[in-house]
């Protein structure tokens, strides 16, 4: 049964893909409040400050979002980014060196078994 | 919890990852209150009738890759002729059957005449697509042909014919090649040579069809990769001068150890340095913009510019490649373009090596995404002084037709006019019935084909036959066009770059070899004047560094520019004919 954090991010990300942020913002402010440590929703929260050019406040949003959840490429992405914008390209470096050591362990995963001939 | 999917998922799709949502605030608008030209399908009466060789299952991927499109004037009469690639299915070639490219001359009159077999290049090998550059200087353009196990170089002899020097020149790579670019990476007047490799096929080791998650598109048997499949590097060949070039990928830092599926390539000066610097699209693996260090070494800086994946990270199907100065800065910016489900690029290029990824603000992402992108290009189609966007689709599968529902198999085109405030409008439904009409096109290229100052259009399609789009334009506008021949540069001024003031508009082109998809746009510098009725400046940066400036010059006319020289007569900047064509 999905619990109402799930209900209010899922409500929230189907706002995003309407375009219609302020509402999807909203949702999302409402999962953390109720569930802080959730990466995702502080991920969301933090792409949609970039997008309206509050940069201090994304990034504070998106480096909770990596902590959470170190794993996740797209985060260490979205947080270089963030960092470049704000002209801080030692933080950019080492966030995109992150991401490059992610999507590299990716692409060896997804490496085919053998081929076979016809 | 319904998981955000911004990073890849290879299972969902069977090695094509499940899109992101569109950003907040994504938005498209189609064109209204303007008027949109008309492009219209004329191919029936061109006397063109080539045919793409097609297996209509498409079980390996090297049957779907393939369909560029050259324009250039090969004898160097002032009206440009046209060069469609060809290759065999996978059983033809296994059997050493060929396909037969052509070569079609430009009579002057809106037709063609096929003069392949005078040419001598109508089977040079299982071709992908190809590249113009004059390597020897002498004045006749030269085409590099990209292929499966073996790329060809051909010397344009003067006379109509050309001649395989591929052997000599030492440029054949031998690996499975599709992009391919000529641009002057060192300044010394010699045009260089890029060459862009995908996956590591072989026909008689092939990937068996359907057998493995990497061979699966929802739920459904399809060839594979290329994910999963081995890539391939790239190589860059240095021009010596003397009709020899020297393999310098290594030195150079452009080699792609990690074998990235490299497809499309361009030579462009990002950063108006006066060097040319290097874009490859590259397929599923992050895209490379090689910064030229100017020490014969490059730099990739594509993540740190913002230009390797989308604005979310992910690392997409990345195939064509556009570049122009659409917001009127002075900087190139690039268009990319990619599969179903994933929106194209526009890389606004915001300076010092930065790159922002507007599509969606743009408007040029929301029609692209149910359509699998290939060729691209910016041109001034409707000559109002601002670059507006054009782009061919079709799918990969045809198995996707057996699908209930999702991307088709033929798909329409996609046209965006520049709105002159960094935002395009969708005029894909209002060009005429030919950009609607489905098809499964590869290769696209922009050129005045009939020398009326309108931009035509050219479509190579991978199964069957190419479209001829005759632009009528819009009355009333004006337009200049200019030929540019270097003599301390390289002869054809590839990455020369053009600056006009005109009609308080400030435009800025440059030069291109390679570019689109595996393809050759004019390379003729055409800039639409709107209503302007002189250039009030033209300023040329010419690749040795020179700059030669130009005032009060007439619209609606060619003009020919010898470096050093100024404006000149059209044959001063053409070789003599050895004997007529």
């Amino acid at each position: 049964m999905p619990s109402d954090a799930d209900a209010k991010y899922n409500l929230g990300f189907v706002y995003l893909q309407q375009s219609k942020a302020d509402e999807a913002a909203t949702l999302f402010q409402q999962v953390l409040s109720a569930h802080p440590d959730d990466a995702n929703a502080q991920y969301q929260i933090g792409k949609i400050l970039m997008d309206r050019g509050d940069l201090s406040d994304a990034v504070e949003h998106l480096e909770t979002a990596t902590r959470l959840s170190p794993q996740a490429d797209y985060m260490h992405y979205q947080l270089q980014a963030a960092y470049r914008k704000e002209s801080r390209t030692a933080d950019a470096d080492r966030e995109l060196a992150i991401y490059k050591e992610l999507k590299a362990r990716q692409r060896e995963r997804a490496a085919a078994p053998s081929q076979q001939s016809p | 919890m319904l998981m955000f999917l911004g990073a890849d998922l290879a299972a969902a799709q069977g090695g094509h990852p499940t899109p992101a949502p569109p950003p907040a605030g994504a938005k498209s608008a189609k064109c209204s209150g303007r008027v949109v030209p008309q492009l219209e399908d004329i191919t029936a009466r061109t006397g063109v009738t080539f045919k793409h060789t097609s297996d209509p299952a498409k079980k390996y991927i090297v049957e779907s890759m393939s369909g560029g499109v050259i324009l250039f004037d090969y004898d160097r009469d002032g009206w440009l002729d046209i060069y469609f690639t060809n290759a065999p299915s996978v059983e033809m070639a296994i059997k050493g059957q060929k396909s037969r490219g052509a070569l079609y001359r430009n009579n002057h009159d809106g037709t063609f005449t096929d003069v392949t077999d005078k040419a001598g290049i109508g089977t040079p090998c299982f071709a992908m697509g190809g590249a113009v550059g004059d390597y020897d200087n002498d004045g006749w353009p030269d085409l590099y042909v990209t292929c499966l196990g073996g790329n060809v170089l051909y010397h344009n002899n003067g006379d109509g014919t050309f001649s395989d020097v591929t052997a000599k020149a030492g440029v054949a790579d031998g690996r499975w090649s599709t992009g391919a670019a000529f641009g002057d990476y060192d300044g010394d007047g010699f045009v260089d040579l890029m060459v862009i490799n995908y996956v590591d096929f072989h026909l008689n080791d092939l990937p068996g069809f359907g057998n493995s998650p990497n061979c699966k598109y929802r739920g459904i048997d399809v060839q594979c990769g290329p994910r999963g499949l081995k890539g391939a590097g790239d190589s860059l060949f240095h021009n010596n001068g003397d009709g020899t070039f020297a393999d310098v990928s290594n030195r150079a830092g452009v080699s792609d150890p990690n074998g990235y599926y490299g497809l499309g390539v361009i030579w462009a000066d990002f950063n108006n340095t006066g060097r040319p610097d290097i874009y490859v699209a590259n397929d599923s693996t992050p895209k490379f913009l090689y910064k030229n260090e100017g020490d014969g070494r490059f730099q990739d800086i594509g993540l740190e510019s913002g230009t390797a994946v989308s604005e979310d990270g992910s690392e997409q199907a990345s195939m064509g490649i556009a570049v122009g100065d659409y917001l009127h800065t002075g900087r190139p910016s690039l268009y990319v373009t990619n599969f179903s489900d994933e929106n194209d690029l526009l890389y606004r290029n915001d300076g010092n090596w930065n790159f922002t990824d507007v599509s969606y603000s743009s408007g040029t992402a929301l029609p692209s995404l149910p359509f699998v992108k290939w060729g691209t290009a910016f041109a001034d189609l409707d000559n109002d002084g601002w670059l507006d966007l054009i782009a061919v689709d079709g799918h990969v599968y045809p198995q996707v037709d057996t699908l209930p529902s999702g991307a088709r198999y033929r798909e329409p085109k996609l046209l965006y006019l520049n709105q002159t405030d960094g935002t395009f409008c969708d005029a894909s439904d209002l060009a005429g019935p030919a950009l609607k009409q489905k098809r499964v096109s590869r290769g696209l290229v922009v050129g005045d084909l009939f020398n009326d100052g309108n931009m035509d259009v050219v479509v190579a399609d991978i199964d069957g036959a190419p479209m001829i789009l005759k632009n009528h334009g819009v009355p009333g506008r004006h337009w200049v066009s200019f030929e540019l021949a270097g003599t301390k540069s390289n002869r054809l001024a590839l990455n020369a770059r053009v600056k006009i003031v005109a009609g308080g508009m400030t435009q800025t082109d440059e030069i291109h070899s390679g570019g689109s998809y595996l393809s050759q746009n004019d390379l003729r510098v055409h800039f639409g004047l709107g209503a302007a009725k002189k250039v009030d400046r033209v300023e040329i940066r010419w690749p040795s560094g020179k700059i030669e400036t130009f005032i009060d010059v007439g619209v609606d006319q060619f003009y020919s520019v010898l470096e050093g020289q100024g404006i000149v007569p059209p044959e001063r900047i053409r070789p003599a004919a050895t004997k007529k064509p």
